[in-house]
């Protein structure tokens, strides 16, 4: 079995608007549901965990019933943080996932994602135990400690930009954040991180470029661009 | 004096287009012609000089008359790469430019630069004798040589990835090259990995997400989309 957990707890402060960046909408549809028609349509996703921001969860639900997101079967309360909300939803498919599941955890503000981007993550847990949807980079890398300058360039082929979808082993990603309390880490915002704290080495799958975060009103130009371009290639 | 130095010697064998990316047309123009008139439309901009790929530098003359880029003054062969490129501008420039005169080197194929961005760069470059765009990465990043398994990553607020433009005082820039060339230290793709590979510091100004560098048939696409997206008045038929 696969499961989504779609992280859509978060506020949104670098938007600077007053609207969680999940929910707004794009062409009338919130941000979240392009999200969730991704693994909706997929054919290997079983089903879809999300966790919500406080005071928006029966605009989700009511949303996910209109766009037919029938795969929703959870919305969960966030935490305080990344960590936690990210715990939380794991843990609340305990009931639901085995040990050998796999757990998609995905940006809910990550609404671009073509098919085969879900396939490869799942096709390389099964295989290596972790599928982390990753790119190189295409410019040049320069250190810095301050952001305003640097003097040490770092080769693009030295590093990989990760994005989500992240698939990992249920019993793996429950391990990771009990373990995690018992060494007392917290702070660790994604759960990728997490792992590597925790001295795993995980795996990375296919991503791509158009696999946009929308962390800035710029970002949802490129979104709706995006759309246009696919939308133009179907009439086409 | 701030001379633009437009970068489009360039052939990148990944495009999949006879056409080199900087000449592929949206709506009916090339993508170089985009980049030239934001720097035409450029209050602190005095120049433009083109360093353009064998073969197409009468397009370029060509276009350049069509669209009034009045600010342009000349057309050059390029170089093998970025760094050769730059240097034989500069040298074009060298007798021309005075004390406090600015170069800015922007990639033709970033068409999506918006004014700010080129004024915040030659701003940083008053200070600091060179301003380069560059932004944070928002994503994860983690060492991999491999690029299929990581174990160690790397905090995203001590890297920033590099964008054009790239302005900077001439006389500085100048002798960059040249200790480059002293010290052996060439085919850089770009002017900031000469000089972190010369051991020199290069500082930063702010950069855009939305400057976009075409690199491949998608980006074009993506750049015409957010093309006509901002201008429905041009209307295009589609064929």
């Amino acid at each position: 079995m696969n499961i989504a957990l779609i992280l859509a707890g978060g506020c949104g402060s670098r938007t600077e608007q007053d609207i969680p960046k999940q929910f707004m909408n794009v062409y009338d549809k919130p941000l979240i549901i392009y999200t969730l028609e991704n693994f909706e349509r997929h054919p290997d996703i079983d089903g879809i965990a999300v966790v919500c921001i406080e005071g928006w969860h029966e605009v989700l639900r009511a949303y996910a019933s209109q766009y037919g997101i029938s795969k929703l079967k959870w919305i969960l309360d966030g935490g305080e943080d990344g960590q936690e909300s990210t715990h939380k939803g794991v843990k609340a498919l305990k009931g639901v996932c085995e040990e050998n599941d796999i757990v998609l955890v995905h940006d809910a503000i990550r609404p671009f994602l073509p098919e085969e981007i879900i396939t490869d993550a799942i096709a390389k847990c099964r295989r290596k135990g972790s599928g982390l949807s990753a790119v190189r980079c295409q410019e040049t890398i320069v250190r810095t400690d301050d952001g305003k300058s640097g003097s040490e360039g770092i080769s693009r082929q030295e590093i990989m930009r990760v994005q989500t979808p992240q698939a990992y082993r249920y019993g793996k990603a429950v391990w990771a954040y009990e373990e995690a309390d018992k060494r007392g880490i917290c702070g660790e915002v994604y759960i990728n991180t997490l792992m590597l704290r925790l001295g795993e080495t995980v795996y990375f799958s296919k991503g791509t470029e158009k696999n946009v975060k929308i962390t800035t009103i710029d970002d949802l130009e490129m979104f709706k661009a995006l759309l246009k371009m696919e939308r133009e290639d179907w009439i086409k | 004096m701030n001379t633009a130095l437009i970068l489009a010697g360039g052939r990148d064998a990944r495009f999949k287009m006879d056409i080199p990316k900087q000449f592929v047309n949206v709506n009916n123009r090339p993508i170089i012609v985009y980049t030239l008139e934001i720097f035409q439309n450029h209050p602190d901009i005095d120049e433009i000089i083109v360093t353009c790929l064998e073969g197409w530098q009468e397009m370029v003359r060509v276009y350049g008359k069509q669209f009034n880029i009045t600010k342009l003054k000349e057309i050059f062969p390029g170089g093998k790469d970025a760094q050769e490129s730059t240097y034989r501008g500069l040298e074009i420039l060298k007798d021309r430019m005075e004390q406090g005169d600015i170069v800015i080197v922007h990639d033709s194929i970033r068409p999506m630069v918006s004014e700010e961005i080129i004024t915040k760069s030659i701003k940083m470059c008053l200070k600091k004798g060179m301003g380069v765009a560059a932004t944070y990465i928002m994503d994860t990043i983690m060492h991999s040589g491999n690029g299929k398994e990581g174990y160690q990553s790397i905090n995203r607020y001590e890297i920033m990835k590099v964008q054009t433009p790239q302005a900077f005082d001439f006389q500085l820039i100048w002798n960059l090259h040249q200790k480059a060339i002293e010290m052996n230290s060439l085919g850089a793709w770009d002017n900031s990995s000469m000089i972190t590979n010369i051991g020199e510091k290069v500082y930063f100004s702010e950069g855009s997400d939305l400057n976009l560098k075409i690199n491949t048939t998608e980006d074009v696409e993506m750049f015409r989309a957010l093309y006509r997206m901002k201008h429905p008045e041009e209307n295009i038929e589609r064929r």
